[in-house]
């Protein structure tokens, strides 16, 4: 309701509301035909977004993780793609729309962050055209009422002096309001849902800070659902509702935020939070490391696909895939054979401690590739 | 979908300026941009373990059409090379055979206004324009290549001078250039080979220094300077090697223009004297027959379309491939 | 902050000395950049010094001038007894096999078109140094060093690695020619956090296994803290605060620190980022025309007019803890009070 009521006040064209979640990702696949055989980017991926809500999408590259967001959005190569799934955005299945019909809703219901600005920024386009581009072809406004509201737009994202920025060149900005800009035009149209893409990835530990709180309050002030990106488990932990781990094309661990930190089942989210630096540690800690890396997607290994860098692997995960399995939270769910925190992972991480076999016979650092 | 593979950093000066000027002449104009889209996926192309190419896979990826031009180009150079072995007429035998008979298996392309076998002038005319081709072409690279890796890598005045020459070298008239040298010095093969050589520094030092300046920015090159690398051995051993792919498939396009502007000189009758063949001054000769029997014109002609056509395409496959291997998919 | 001075200078013998260093360049007609402005630190042998800052706080520059590549404006770099800056080029060069660089981007620092068995022999190849099996030893042992194969990845070329693969190979070449220094620009800026883990893992190994003396330069105060003994913090072309690292972290002096220190993403969603303005307002301003006094100033929640006026010297505040600044943090209690404190703007 509340949502209708913003867009219908700030002149936004309302579109149908319907009950239910904002964006409904079903058993989403996404494989690449390529000349080693079929990348499998996405496998089998369901989660459901409501409005106003924040989603977190978590993992190392090779996860999948930037393929499942351009597969939510179709934004995919025509050619060698292979995908099945259902992608429900406000009632209306993604997956059975034109590419003409899909320009409608970029931008305008979708909106779309990068991490590299100077790649979704045009660099011989003037930043105020830019925004007004977006604004004149899809919602018709005219030049003047164009001019007013791109003003209107980079004041809200923080850039100062609105009026003169908007006669810049991309090139003449420094990367932090590159990204401002970015996110100015992918608000442009006022979309309920932003896909933000590793969007503070090329940015300074300053300038990420700045960015992360202008989207934070960009998507409250708008009542936006948001999917936000990331490798780094720190940008995401106090800045999101909801948190998805990806391994190798799958979810692995999903749970609401605070249950995910707490209460963690994976052992990959506990070693992909240990790795990360912690400013509380003395200088010189031996940072815990995760061994080798992600698994080939074209020759993914049986059972588990992270047993073979798992401190807790037994012989099961080899031979297994574990099923997502409801944890007591409501909303949390993972994939382990011998989770994090229950006997059976103690159990199974003493085994393997005392068998002096803690990297499950992975090199710390592959040979080749 | 030619987004950069996620966990790249985004400054990374991918992109090899494939930059081609343009003569006054519309000499060395006109070569193709290259550049193919890299499709694919993002960040699954980082993950996965790369195998290393095989040839065999390289010689694929370079189509079909890549090899049927160099296939071309290299029986060319083949039949030219072996033209006084083959059981072919004397390419100068006036009135040894009746004049302009239809082809036929003992003429195969026939014989032109003075009763010569076409076929047999197309094959020694061939030696004009390969020897032409590239050895100016050759030329060109040497000196503008080298004088391109100087610039482009100590820039400074240097570079300044050399760079604001070429500028004007490029404004020059090309054709108006010939004629004052072949009027001056008298036509001769030397003559068109070297003029054409000259007219081609321009360019090629441009693409050069343009590759150069690129690559000596690379990290790579600061990390040759840190290790106590010469500048002769950072030029020998880092830039060039990276230059090299694209200067030499543009080299090849550039080949092609060199044939085509020997063609005309032969045409306007500068090239090498008569009656030498060449295939600009068949094309030339034929013309006056034009009417009555338009094959003469037309074996040479074709001869000349696809050897340059051939050079064209695989300079710029070439160039596309090796843009490609860069992007590192 | 941002100010100069040498107070921070230890006596006694330090492998390397930097005092009053200073970097221009130029930037179109009468327009200077003044990238580094009368820094200097010292680094004793087998200590890690972290440098950190900002984009465009001129952290690489001061690196890169310590190499002499470029050499620096002004100033003075005292390596191993040696003025690097009054040595003529043949000198210089002579000295480069003690002091070696690893640089941000693993894949444009190396090669493209070279396999890589040969990138990590370049050094030897350039030196002359050693025989064909001396150097395959060698080139083996590095590689070891940095937990690749080289018989299974030797013969391939760089962009066949990952960006982690390609900074061990980084790294690799670095130790070929067995260095004193060590200067890391950013190296694991542009990895993802598992990867620089391993990273950081591996550059502590070597350090110790090599013994080597390092200058890590990175933007991110946690990854700083993890590897070095000893933090130099720099803002626009100025040092800001010198300390020890565990010292630094626990009492954050200049407000500069404080605001980095705020900026870190806490991988704890306890600590929910305060959305009103932590962490650090505004951008860096530009090089070209830095501000008068204290050059912080200008983003600076407790700047007073006399920071416009005067720019403040390198004092100690605590042992081994040095700050240019006019008015310090006295004594933050913990990382909850340096917050509130860079947020009271």
């Amino acid at each position: 309701m509340r949502a209708r009521r913003d867009r219908q006040t700030t002149g936004y064209p309302a579109a149908p509301e319907t009950s239910g979640p904002l964006l409904e990702v079903a058993d989403l696949t996404t494989h690449f035909r390529t000349g080693r055989g079929m990348v499998r980017a996405v496998d089998g991926v369901s989660f459901s977004l409501d409005r106003g809500r924040t989603l977190g999408v978590v993992g190392e590259s090779g996860s999948g993780k930037t393929v499942l967001s351009r597969s939510i959005m179709g934004l995919l190569p025509r050619t060698n793609v292979v995908r099945s799934g259902e992608v429900r955005f406000a009632g209306r299945e993604l997956t059975a729309l034109t590419e003409a019909e899909l320009r409608d809703i970029w931008g305008v219901e979708i909106g779309m962050v990068f991490q590299d600005p100077m790649t979704s920024l045009n660099p011989v386009m003037r930043v105020g055209r830019q925004i007004t581009e977006s604004l004149r072809h899809h919602l018709g406004v005219d030049r003047a009422e164009g001019r007013r509201r791109a003003v209107a737009l980079l004041d809200s994202v923080g850039i100062p002096e609105p009026e003169q920025r908007l006669g810049d060149f991309p090139h003449q900005l420094s990367g932090g309001m590159r990204q401002r800009v970015t996110i100015a035009v992918a608000l442009a149209c006022g979309p309920r849902l932003l896909m933000a893409d590793e969007p503070t990835t090329a940015l300074d530990v300053t300038v990420q800070a700045q960015i992360l709180d202008l989207l934070a309050r960009q998507q409250r002030e708008r009542y936006m659902a948001m999917v936000l990106v990331t490798h780094d488990l720190g940008v995401v932990a106090g800045r999101t509702d909801e948190i998805a781990v990806m391994y190798a094309g799958k979810i692995v661990e999903k749970a609401p935020t605070r249950t995910l930190f707490s209460d963690m089942k994976m052992p990959y989210t506990e070693a992909l939070l240990k790795s990360i630096p912690k400013l509380a540690d003395p200088s010189h800690t031996t940072l815990s490391v995760i061994p080798g890396r992600p698994p080939d997607l074209v020759n993914l290994p049986t059972g588990c696909r992270f047993y073979p860098r798992c401190p807790y692997a037994q012989q099961r995960c080899r031979d297994e895939e574990p099923p997502l399995q409801e944890a007591t939270t409501p909303g949390h769910v993972y994939r382990c054979w011998f989770p994090v925190g229950t006997p059976e992972g103690r159990d199974a991480l003493d085994r393997n401690r005392r068998e002096g076999r803690l990297d499950a016979g992975a090199p710390v650092a592959p040979a080749g590739a | 979908m030619p987004e950069p593979p996620s966990s790249r950093p985004p400054s990374r000066p991918d992109v090899v300026p494939a930059g081609i000027p343009s003569t006054s002449l519309g000499v060395m104009a006109g070569a193709p941009a290259g550049g193919e889209v890299l499709e694919g996926p993002a960040d699954v192309q980082l993950g996965e373990a790369k195998t290393a190419r095989a040839p065999s896979a390289a010689i694929r990826r370079l189509g079909f059409a890549f090899w049927i031009s160099v296939g071309w180009v290299a029986l060319v150079i083949l039949l030219a090379v072996l033209a006084n072995l083959l059981p072919l007429d004397d390419p100068n035998g006036i009135g040894s055979s009746l004049p302009k008979q239809s082809p036929s298996l003992q003429h195969l392309l026939g014989t032109d206004s003075l009763g010569r076998d076409i076929f047999s002038r197309i094959i020694f005319g061939a030696r004009v324009s390969l020897i032409v081709g590239f050895t100016s072409i050759f030329i060109g690279m040497v000196v503008g290549g080298t004088l391109g890796l100087i610039a482009g890598f100590y820039r400074g005045p240097l570079d300044a001078i050399f760079d604001g020459a070429s500028t004007v070298a490029l404004a020059f008239p090309a054709l108006v250039f010939l004629l004052a040298i072949v009027a001056a010095v008298g036509q001769s093969l030397f003559t068109v080979v070297v003029s054409i050589g000259i007219l081609s520094i321009a360019p090629l030092f441009r693409i050069v220094r343009a590759n150069t300046i690129v690559y000596a920015q690379r990290e790579f090159v600061l990390a040759a300077r840190a290790l106590g690398a010469r500048r002769i051995r950072i030029m020998a051993r880092e830039i060039l090697p990276n230059v090299l792919p694209t200067a030499l498939s543009f080299a090849l396009v550039a080949v092609a223009i060199a044939i085509v502007a020997e063609g005309a000189l032969a045409f306007l009758g500068l090239s090498v004297r008569p009656p030498t063949p060449t295939w600009g001054g068949m094309i030339s000769e034929g013309r006056t027959s034009l009417e009555q029997d338009a094959l003469i014109c037309l074996w040479p002609s074709l001869a000349l379309f696809f050897t340059v056509l051939a050079l064209n395409f695989a300079g710029d496959r070439l160039r596309s491939f090796f843009e490609i291997r860069e992007g590192g998919l | 902050m941002a100010g100069s001075g040498t107070a921070q200078l230890r006596t006694g013998d330090a492998l390397l000395r930097v005092e009053h260093l200073v970097v221009n360049f130029h930037a179109g007609p009468r327009q200077r950049v003044h990238a580094v402005s009368d820094v200097s630190f010292d680094v004793l042998e087998g200590e890690t010094l972290g440098l950190v800052g900002e984009s465009g706080c001129g952290k690489s520059t001061t690196g890169r001038a310590v190499m002499q590549l470029p050499r620096p404006t002004s100033g003075s770099v005292r390596f191993a007894g040696q003025e690097l800056t009054a040595l003529k080029r043949g000198a210089l060069r002579e000295t480069r096999p003690q002091m070696q660089m690893i640089f941000q981007d693993p894949i444009s620092s190396l090669n493209p078109r070279r396999r890589v068995v040969d990138i990590v022999a370049e050094p030897l190849a350039i030196w002359g140094r050693g025989g064909g099996a001396e150097r395959d030893a060698k080139v083996r042992e590095v590689f070891d060093a940095v937990g690749l194969d080289v018989d299974a990845a030797g013969d391939r070329r760089p962009y066949q690695f990952s960006g982690g693969q390609c900074q061990r190979i980084s790294i690799a070449r670095s130790l070929m020619l067995d260095p004193r220094l060590l200067i890391c620009d950013e190296p694991v800026s542009a990895l993802d956090v598992s990867v620089q883990a391993q990273i950081l893992n591996l550059l502590a190994d070597t350090k110790k296994r090599y013994g080597l003396t390092m200058i890590f330069i990175a933007h991110d105060l946690a990854v700083v803290k993890n590897v070095s003994d000893r933090v130099a913090v720099m803002y626009l072309g100025k040092l800001c605060e010198v300390a020890g690292a565990d010292d630094l972290y626990e009492h954050p002096t200049h407000p500069y620190t404080n605001a980095l220190l705020a900026s870190i993403p806490e991988p704890d969603p306890q600590v929910r980022p305060s959305t009103n303005g932590a962490g650090l307002a505004g951008e860096i301003p530009s090089p070209v025309s830095p501000p008068s006094g204290c050059r912080f100033r200008t983003r600076c929640p407790r700047a007073q007019d006399r920071c416009a006026a005067e720019e403040p010297q390198m004092r100690q505040m605590r042992p081994d803890h040095f700050v240019a600044c006019h008015f310090p943090v006295e004594s933050p209690v913990s990382f909850g009070a340096t917050r509130s404190t860079a947020s009271n703007q």
